[in-house]
């Protein structure tokens, strides 16, 4: 009986959450799963993976999945340092399509070599932003890569327990379930297979001349109770131009046109970045620039009052409800989640696979509001103090 | 009662029409569209071009403009519309200038109260416009491939009649207080003014309430709009890494502007990482669709293009290019966008006019429209990286 029981919940089908918004034009549909430990080599193998999941699998062609798309929602897929996210967006009437779809990229992705090829020829000497650049510094073993490196990292991923799923827009509800439901009946259980791990190799000579520096906060849990609280912390040092970053980097110092506060994803939980981008000064020039505006942010948080922390409550209050181009949330790769429908379901089945709770902004925002101003100080002046120094030069020419 | 020169319903529907233009006794256009299920009201204030226009002398004025506008006379707007969730953003376009400001549902009277210090003179020191300088040089630090090939492609076609709006950086940290207040009074004038309010708003209110922003300024008269010249093939090199080609276009709505944005978007489909970049404009302009982690593949591919290949992209490409315009009519934002851009260059200007010739797109004209892009009929811009 228990055995039964067992079994019968291990092939109980994925829950999906649902945000229904009838006004929308689309579904959008979005699967997160958790990535294992990744080195250099695992790493790079998850980039190629990501290549892999959106081209011909064993239903569909690349082109037929494109086409059966709506303009702009055709299947993308990208690694983090903590997982890959899976997305699309079809017609209201082609759900069940778009359920199809998704199950068959997640089940059975052909391993096509020249997909693998095109891509390992192209992306390490792609042109990055200098931006993009030094949010992600993270190593890839691109010439270490063997074929087993990317199918074993697709099967030890893409496993019905290790996913979340959410699908948003004009939807009834119980109709993405209904959908998954019969798309993913026979996604069998994938068997992981062991994975070879390697060492870096090399960095990727770039040509803007400009450098992004970053204080690098230590990591922060999910769970973590004071997770709300160093949100909004962020938010007051580094979105929106009321910012301490916007105000004291750029509107005293006139050194950067752009500065953030970024919460980055990390294996095991978020770590608070407060990053800007300058041109290139003196090694010694940096540094004292660096430690003149880590004295000038302090300085500003003892100055603090309820006007700061009313500022940060309402901008993190919008952003947590409805997204923002200035969101520290940056959850894919470049770009911080917007308050697009297809951002708003990454971020809710990403928070979920996070934190073991979907996304609900009405809870965050009122997590936000109860933040007196002490405590958003402290971690303010925590995360400065501690926040570690961190320079992303522009390599002086590209190979 | 409201001082109305012109009130025109563009669409009808059973109850209130869907949006209304009006057209005050100065000059100065508003258009209210509700849109009751979003969460977020957009205002937008366009302030066309038309008698600012790019040229060597003032090359990024503009711009430089835009910046010192957006900080507000008093330096606290941002602080205001933040502690409710609001944003303001600019930006500098050939034919346009624009300020964003998003709010919350509940907050129109704020945004509107925010929007009003931006038609304040400018009070700038020459000190705050040189620290205004250094932010506008370290934002070409970070400019990316594509608009470094999009602008050699412009600079192709039109040269000096279509300068690269952020500027020219030593005009800007030339400049002088005198100097932007004079561009901002030309640029700034009732006839070149549309204010735009999208979102969850009530017509006749939003739109009383907009009309008094604008309706204290003076009366002027339509600026000519200076026409781009046509633009002549060629090619050309851009200092960074990919490549583009540009098809030469008239107008926004014309046929052959719509049939080279459905090529663009068609032909986008088959490679993999291009960008399409079209802003729509009642002015010659370009299409340009390119990719900046190669060269030679996106160039080899359009010019090998034959006639089996392009009927397989023709309802793609028209189905992309409705969705393309479609899609910026869906959020409060995107709709303040397009019909602002549009309305500031004429009155007459809309996007449905775009959607029509789409609709109505042969496929003889759809091949015309790939035509544009193949090597004798187009800019070709070469990365040189």
């Amino acid at each position: 009986m228990i055995a039964t029981l067992a079994a019968l919940i291990a092939l109980a089908p994925t829950h999906v959450i649902e945000i229904s918004e009838p006004t929308d034009d689309r579904v959008t549909i979005a699967a997160v799963f958790k990535l294992p430990t990744l080195d250099p080599l695992t790493r790079a193998s998850a980039d190629v993976m990501a290549q892999v999941v959106t081209n011909d699998n064993d239903l569909y062609t690349k082109q037929e999945m494109r086409d059966l798309c709506v303009a702009g929602g055709q299947p993308r897929c990208f690694a983090m340092a903590d997982h890959v996210t899976v997305q699309l967006s079809v017609l209201p009437a082609d759900i069940g399509a778009g359920m199809r779809m998704m199950a068959a990229m997640v089940s059975s992705a052909r391993m096509q070599l020249d997909v693998m090829n095109r891509y390992l020829l192209s992306e390490p000497y792609r042109h990055k932003s200098v931006w993009t650049l030094g949010l992600d510094n993270e190593d890839r073993a691109w010439d270490r890569l063997r074929v087993t490196d990317i199918s074993g990292l697709y099967f030890t991923v893409f496993r019905p327990g290790n996913m979340v799923l959410a699908a948003g827009g004009a939807l009834k509800p119980g109709e993405a379930q209904a959908a998954w439901n019969d798309a993913s009946i026979s996604w069998a259980k994938q068997h992981a297979l062991p994975l070879r791990h390697s060492i870096p190799f090399k960095d990727y000579p770039q040509l803007y001349p400009s450098h992004v520096i970053e204080l690098r906060g230590p990591e922060v849990k999910p769970d973590d109770p004071t997770l709300a609280a160093k949100m909004l912390a962020l938010m007051a040092l580094g979105s929106g131009k009321s910012s301490s970053m916007f105000q004291d980097i750029r509107e005293q110092r006139a050194m950067s046109y752009r500065q953030e506060g970024v919460l980055w994803p990390t294996e095991n939980g978020f770590v608070p970045r407060l990053v800007f981008q300058v041109k290139p000064l003196s090694s010694d020039q940096e540094t004292k620039e660096l430690a003149d505006i880590k004295s000038a942010l302090l300085d500003d948080i003892s100055k603090w009052t309820e006007a700061t922390l009313q500022r940060a409550q309402g901008f993190a209050a919008a952003t947590a409800t409805n997204g923002s181009d200035l969101s520290p949330l940056y959850f894919r790769p470049s770009s911080p989640l917007s308050s697009s429908i297809e951002d708003r379901t990454l971020l809710t089945a990403y928070w979920d696979l996070k934190t073991g709770k979907p996304w609900n902004g009405d809870t965050m925002a009122t997590a936000f509001k109860a933040i007196d101003l002490p405590t958003l100080k402290t971690e303010a002046t925590a995360m400065v103090k501690i926040g570690i120094p961190v320079l992303h030069p522009t390599p002086a020419a590209k190979t | 009662m409201l001082p109305l020169a012109v009130a025109v319903a563009l669409f009808t529907t059973q109850g209130q029409p869907p949006r209304l233009r009006t057209v005050l006794p100065n000059n100065s256009t508003i258009l209210v569209e509700p849109m009751p299920n979003e969460k977020t009201i957009s205002i937008q204030l366009w302030a066309a071009s038309r008698g600012v226009e790019e040229r060597p002398e003032i090359h990024g004025l503009r711009h430089l403009m835009e910046h010192i506008i957006a900080l507000g006379p008093n330096r606290d707007i941002d602080q205001r519309l933040e502690t409710v969730g609001g944003t303001l953003s600019a930006r500098t376009f050939r034919d346009a200038t624009q300020i964003e400001i998003d709010v919350p549902a509940s907050q129109l009277s704020l945004g509107l109260e925010a929007m009003s210090e931006m038609l304040k003179p400018i009070q700038v020191t020459p000190e705050q416009i040189a620290i205004e300088a250094k932010i506008i040089d370290q934002e070409g630090g970070l400019r990316e491939d594509d608009n470094l090939l999009n602008e050699a492609a412009w600079d192709r076609a039109y040269g000096q009649t279509a300068l690269d709006p952020f500027g020219d950086i030593e005009v800007i940290r030339a400049a002088t207080p005198a100097d932007l207040e004079a561009v901002r009074k030309r640029e700034f004038i009732a006839s070149n003014l549309v204010l735009v309010v999208t979102g969850p708003v009530d017509l006749d209110g939003a739109t009383s309430q907009a009309a008094q922003l604008l309706t204290a300024l003076p009366k002027t008269d339509f600026v000519a709009r200076k026409d781009r010249h046509d633009g002549t093939p060629g090619d050309t090199q851009a200092a960074a890494y990919g490549e583009a080609r540009a098809a030469l276009v008239p107008g926004y709505a014309s046929m052959r502007t719509v049939c080279a944005l459905a090529a663009a978007l068609g032909i986008g489909t088959q490679l993999d990482d291009c960008y399409v970049t079209y802003t729509p404009s009642l002015s010659n302009g370009l299409v340009i669709l390119g990719r900046t982690d190669s060269n030679k593949g996106l160039e080899l591919y359009i010019d090998g293009l034959d006639q089996a290949a392009m009927s397989g992209l023709y309802n793609r490409g028209k189905a992309l290019a409705a969705g393309w315009v479609r899609r910026q009519m869906n959020s409060p934002s995107g709709v303040g966008h397009i019909r602002g851009l549009l309305l500031s260059q004429d009155l007459g200007a809309r996007p449905e006019t775009m959607l029509d010739s789409i609709n109505s797109m042969t496929y003889s004209q759809f091949v015309a429209g790939v035509n544009l892009f193949k090597i004798h009929n187009s800019i070709s811009v070469e990365g040189s990286q």
